[in-house]
């Protein structure tokens, strides 16, 4: 080999540890958990990173004592997320699998009361407890885990950066718009190690959380009463219906994408997370043989940076989605295209009939195992 | 101002048929919406009365759970949020941590504290909690309906789910909360029990459950034994009857030896 | 076809049983690799066990940035069980090298990999390891045969780092450090 590249900010770091950091650095100060495999080293590494408890470190942020607590299981550790945003604090919990089943009773209750809690979702495969190794089969349950509509954030990294960057993200955009924020990253993610830049966070896009009961009202003399039972349906379809304006709203703000060489693309790959990095090397292999191929990615599966996808998709010959699940990320995408071509009224008609004209849609749905390049590449040129 | 007088306030207020409310109560929320004859406002009241004598009425967070307690959403002046069912103390636990200073009261039923939250319940014990926990124990399932509890006992007439009676040998066993909690044997916990028949004592009891907690002692609990004429469909010299009868499975209790 | 190795991105598959340190001297390897200038990668696979179930890791070092830390077709497959390996085969293909313990993988699994690849090489770590060091130093000489394989360049990031992750367990016994000093050095000779 030889000849090593030059690089010095680099840190050789595993996935969940990085989480960590990234939750320090972006002002995060209360964990609340319960251990779960592969979700284990974040809750491991935010441990040491408070240090005694009797005489904590201090958030590098907010110069406040940071502190942790394990609970007596994920539905504990949920709720006391919600505890610790209401008064205030960047809350946080990291879980995986059946833990992120356990806990949407606490994040449901986040999503109706607006409470910006930040989970950390480290999928594993399978129904139950399956597996402890990988998967993007937690894809539905985060996004629309409650029994409601999904006002959620849901971020997917792809790559160790990414996991830094968009958990240090997820902690203000949860607080700035106030819903339930999720970092939705995958076993594979999590107990990888490699290359890493743990910055500072852009100080520009920090949001400073604030006590939700016992805040400013209470200073002046109002009380703060919240409720989540209603007597009328008419009450309830009110307040679901406002949400949702609100979700439109924001979305157009919170929502991301990534493309990749996909602008002259006959062939779309829409993948997200890590199996997105296996497409872009399959893309790089495919295109030097000749083919016009690219790669719309999802950042935030919830809420769908919907522009962007109608935009890519259209004029393409062949549209393929890859995930390790069967299908679950193809249903958020397939939804948004049918609203965005057969029910949305802007440019309608010329969106339909770009899409449908020619575009095949394929599926690579390899459920609770992780995808290779090779294995995108073959499945690509194996069309019949 | 001494408990007399307010009880001359009161029995004057009567007589004007005005009843007198705690400060911190929401008059403008009023009437409640709890049944007529039902023992939580009473709870209520005294809460009501003691966040009032201690002053502590910008510094209390009100944290209540599903069932009947909630209800009691907007009852108070006092920050308040409705939590899921059984999942009040862990929100109470995590808001304390976050935010020491505070003063935090879990107010539950006896579903949420005794069934499906009772794991947090003991391990918040366990962990001593500087939280303040208050079960209202009417023994059924007061806003689904009259169905059985766990504090269901066997000389109930009937619940819906147990019409002739909790049969111990096929429903099991009644569950003894406080008792309970202090044979985990964690030293310096405020633990007792005591009834919406004695609203004096009551208030005296959940005073020091809260002293408890300002003076950052640790865990402190009060079970309030109560009322519920609607499902024990009871005329109201029945519904204090039953209560009488009731409290010789679940009496006044408090260990004071605890304390140190 | 050709057994040699590639230039510019090496994919390495450890095989073995959980217990053997395969995951420690993995995520060692890839450090050391990082640390020398080299982009690296490294994913365990992890089962249920801690102890005594199949230890499968995955280490890519490269010179260009790594995107997909996962991959299908080994450059390097280094085996030292025959229990449960059977799903690990497939990472084996023409292009790959294989090493196997020769008191620890069974003929029926050599032959299988020979159906693979011609590229095979038995290695003797076990057997050395509990002859002249100790049964715990077997990860040792293994880390010592792969850095031989792949880059010897990498020797002094390798030491530094033995160092410093196991420099607790060197305070508590000295003789530890020289017999993994040596140990190592002697799995790099094994490759000449």
């Amino acid at each position: 080999m030889k000849e090593p590249s030059q690089k010095k900010e680099k840190q050789f770091l595993q996935g969940n540890v990085i989480s960590a950091y990234a939750a320090l650095n972006a002002g995060a100060t209360n964990f609340f958990g319960y251990p779960i495999t592969p979700s284990s080293e974040i809750f491991e590494t935010w441990v040491e990173l408070t240090g005694d408890p009797d005489k904590p470190h201090k958030s590098p942020i907010t110069n406040e004592p940071i502190g942790y607590l394990q609970l007596e299981d994920e539905m504990a550790s949920g709720f006391a997320v919600t505890g610790a945003c209401l008064a205030g604090k960047k809350a946080f919990t990291a879980t995986a699998g059946p833990g992120n089943i356990l806990m949407q009773d606490a994040f449901s209750a986040a999503e109706a009361l607006r409470i910006p809690t930040v989970a950390l979702i480290v999928q594993r495969g399978g129904l139950s407890t399956s597996t402890v190794i990988y998967s993007q089969e937690e894809v539905t349950l985060t996004c629309f885990g409650g029994n409601g509509e999904g006002f959620r954030i849901v971020y997917s990294p792809s790559g160790l950066q990414e996991v830094y960057n968009y958990t240090i993200k997820a902690f203000n955009t949860a607080w700035k718009y106030r819903y339930p924020t999720f970092v939705l990253s995958d076993g594979y993610q999590g107990k990888m190690q490699g290359e890493v830049v743990i910055k500072e966070m852009n100080k520009n896009f920090y949001t400073k959380p604030s006590p939700i009961l016992l805040g400013e009202n209470r200073k002046k003399g109002i009380s703060t009463n919240m409720r989540n039972c209603y007597d009328q349906e008419e009450e309830m379809n009110e307040i679901i219906n406002n949400y949702q304006k609100d979700f439109e709203r924001d979305s157009l703000e919170i929502a991301e994408s990534e493309t990749y060489k996909a602008k002259d693309a006959d062939v779309l790959i829409i993948a997200h997370g890590i199996v997105a990095t296996a497409a872009k090397d399959a893309i790089n292999s495919l295109r030097k043989e000749g083919m016009k191929i690219g790669l719309w990615r999802p950042i935030t599966l919830r809420p769908l940076d919907r522009h962007s996808l109608l935009k890519n998709i259209s004029h393409k010959k062949q549209i393929i989605y890859v995930e390790s699940a069967l299908g679950q990320m193809a249903r958020l995408i397939n939804d948004e295209i049918v609203s965005g071509l057969f029910k949305r009224s802007t440019d309608t008609d010329t969106a339909r009939n770009n899409f449908k004209k020619n575009t095949q849609i394929r599926e690579m749905f390899r459920p609770a195992i992780g995808i290779t390049p090779e294995e995108i590449v073959k499945f690509v040129q194996n069309n019949e | 101002m001494s408990l007399q007088n307010t009880l001359k306030q009161n029995i004057n207020k009567t007589q004007q048929l005005q009843p007198i409310l705690p400060e911190c109560v929401n008059l403008s929320t009023k009437p409640h919406s709890f049944c007529p004859g039902c023992g939580h406002p009473i709870v209520l009241n005294a809460l009501g009365s003691v966040i009032d004598k201690l002053g502590i009425k910008n510094e209390t967070v009100f944290l209540i759970d599903i069932g009947c307690s909630l209800l009691a959403w907007n009852y108070f002046d006092v920050d308040t949020t409705q939590t899921h069912h059984g999942r009040t103390i862990p929100v109470a636990t995590g808001f304390k941590r976050a935010n020491p200073n505070s003063i935090v009261i879990a107010y539950l039923g006896d579903g949420g504290g005794y069934a499906i939250g009772l794991q947090h319940l003991i391990h918040a014990t366990l962990r001593n909690e500087a939280i303040t926990t208050i079960i209202v124990n009417n023994l059924n399932y007061g806003m689904t309906g009259g169905q059985m509890a766990p504090t269901t006992i066997s000389d109930q007439p009937e619940t819906t789910t147990a019409p002739l009676g909790r049969d111990r040998k096929y429903h099991g066993n009644p569950i003894n909360g406080p008792e309970m909690l202090n044979n985990l044997g964690i030293e310096n916990q405020f633990i007792a029990r005591s009834a919406v028949n004695n609203p004096i004592q009551l208030q005296m009891t959940i005073q020091r459950a809260i002293m408890h907690q300002i003076d950052n002692k640790g865990f402190s609990f009060v079970e309030a034994l109560s009322y519920c004429p609607t499902n024990w469909k009871t005329n109201a010299q029945e519904t204090i009857q039953s209560l009488e009868k009731f409290k010789k499975y679940y009496p006044n209790f408090e260990d004071t030896h605890k304390i140190k | 076809m050709s057994c040699t190795i590639p230039t510019q991105t090496i994919r390495i598959i450890i095989v073995g049983e959980g217990g053997q340190g395969i995951q420690t001297i993995a995520k060692l390897f890839a450090q050391a690799s990082s640390n020398f200038g080299y982009h690296a990668t490294y994913i365990p696979n992890f089962g249920t066990e801690q102890r005594g179930g199949l230890s499968l890791s995955f280490i890519t070092i490269s010179k260009n940035e790594i995107v997909s830390p996962k991959f299908t077709t080994s450059n390097v497959f280094i085996i030292t069980s025959s229990r449960n390996i059977e799903r690990s085969l497939r990472y084996i293909s023409p292009q790959s090298n294989v090493i196997y313990d020769s008191s620890l993988v069974n003929q029926s699994v050599v032959d299988k990999i020979k159906k693979k690849t011609g590229c095979i090489l038995p290695a003797d770590a076990f057997k050395i390891a509990t002859e002249k060091f100790s049964e715990r130093s077997f990860n040792i000489i293994l880390l010592g045969l792969l850095t031989g394989i792949i880059d010897k360049e990498l020797v002094q990031d390798i030491q530094k780092l033995m160092d410093k992750k196991f420099g607790k367990y060197y305070q508590k016994n000295e003789s530890l450090k020289k017999n993994n000093d040596s140990a190592f050095l002697h799995g790099i000779s094994l490759t000449k």
